[in-house]
């Protein structure tokens, strides 16, 4: 077997390994609904290139990378942006349960103040 | 509407000093506000039963947090101004009317209880931490058009209409509140003024943030005030004696 094949058996079998982890995550509800199809999609294109590799190859050449690390940089430039649409979901979420924790206490205050005279 | 200010007092665990605090504010007459910032012990009960009212966080938010809920609360019952006080007793409440006479004679919209310019410093403040103060103050003073030596202090003044844009925008997370809520005012053209308040050491209690800790958390904050990072609020124009719309980005 080539080195070139070793890695693309590698790279799926990875990727593979992967979609599962997503996937226990997914039905422990760890992970919602969204995200875990997000993150199978990438284990699907992973696994998809790796079997693609000879179409990526003269991409790589021509950047000076090998097939496999070309993969890997594509793979680390989606994960990155993966990585920052979840700092803004989170960062908006952060805020959202800032603002609902506030509107609570609110509302808690003038529910105390509204139910006080009648308890009288 | 009131025209005397609401007292709002952010807590996080202060069952041993919160009572005497709330005590000695409504002995002077104004109305008081404790922010339970998610305190696992009797602050809410103390405080309540020593004549305050109750905003109850369930979960910990900070103090920035905290203060814009209070700062909501004032708008919603339309005080035109809040004096932030700490719960810790470090704060002597009967400096507030002094704070309450300077923004009335300068029309300031934020008046700064600074415990650097007080001759009677009773508090120790680490020289590592003094210096990260100073280089805050400086960026402040810049920002403010006005000397700062104090731009982390947690006794202010603050009136309307800065405080209805605090209550809109103001941050949760450290510092954000204090020392780059002063420059945001400062920047959008709100007129700040600075005064001398002692400050004695905490009565009771341990501060929430380690000093090693907030000395990264204060290198965060110049980066985020040098590079423009930080909230948006409308700015204040006298001429116009209104205010513009907030800028994005």
């Amino acid at each position: 077997m080539s080195q070139e094949t070793v890695q693309r058996i590698e790279l799926a079998v990875g990727c593979v390994l992967f979609g599962f982890l997503v996937i226990r995550f997914s039905q422990k509800r760890r992970i919602s609904f969204r995200y875990t199809v997000g993150w199978l999609v990438l284990c699907g294109l992973g696994i998809f290139a790796s079997l693609l590799i000879p179409v990526f190859t003269p991409v790589a050449e021509f950047l000076r990378l090998s097939p496999t690390v070309f993969l890997i940089a594509i793979a680390s430039i989606g994960s990155a942006l993966l990585f920052l649409q979840l700092t803004v979901s989170i960062s908006g979420t952060q805020r959202r349960v800032d603002s609902l924790a506030q509107e609570n206490a609110l509302l808690r205050e003038k529910l105390e103040r509204i139910e006080s005279p009648i308890k009288k | 509407m009131s025209d005397k200010p609401l007292i709002l007092i952010p807590a996080l665990n202060e069952q041993a000093t919160i009572q005497e605090v709330v005590a000695s504010v409504i002995a002077q007459g104004f109305d008081v506000v404790v922010i339970d910032d998610g305190s696992g012990d009797q602050t809410a009960n103390l405080a309540r039963q020593a004549g305050a009212t109750i905003l109850t966080l369930r979960i910990n938010l900070g103090v920035g947090g905290a203060l814009r809920c209070g700062f909501r609360y004032a708008v919603t019952n339309g005080y035109k101004s809040v004096v932030q006080c700490d719960a810790d007793g470090q704060h002597p409440t009967s400096h507030i009317q002094r704070l309450v006479d300077v923004s009335n004679e300068t029309s300031s919209h934020l008046v700064i209880g600074s415990r650097f310019r007080s001759q009677d410093l009773e508090m120790t403040v680490m020289w590592h931490r003094r210096f990260a103060m100073w280089i805050l103050s400086l960026f402040a003073s810049r920002a403010c058009k006005t000397k700062i030596t104090d731009s982390t202090s947690g006794f202010r003044l603050i009136s309307e209409p800065l405080l209805g844009q605090f209550a809109k925008y103001l941050p949760s997370h450290y510092l954000g509140d204090t020392f780059e809520a002063n420059v945001v005012a400062g920047r959008a053209g709100y007129k700040v003024k600075e005064i001398a308040a002692p400050i004695s050491d905490r009565k009771a209690g341990v501060s929430s943030t380690g000093s090693w800790r907030s000395i990264i958390l204060i290198a965060r904050s110049i980066l985020v005030v040098f590079f423009h990072l930080h909230f948006r609020i409308a700015d204040y124009s006298e001429e116009e004696l209104s205010l513009q719309p907030v800028k994005k980005g």
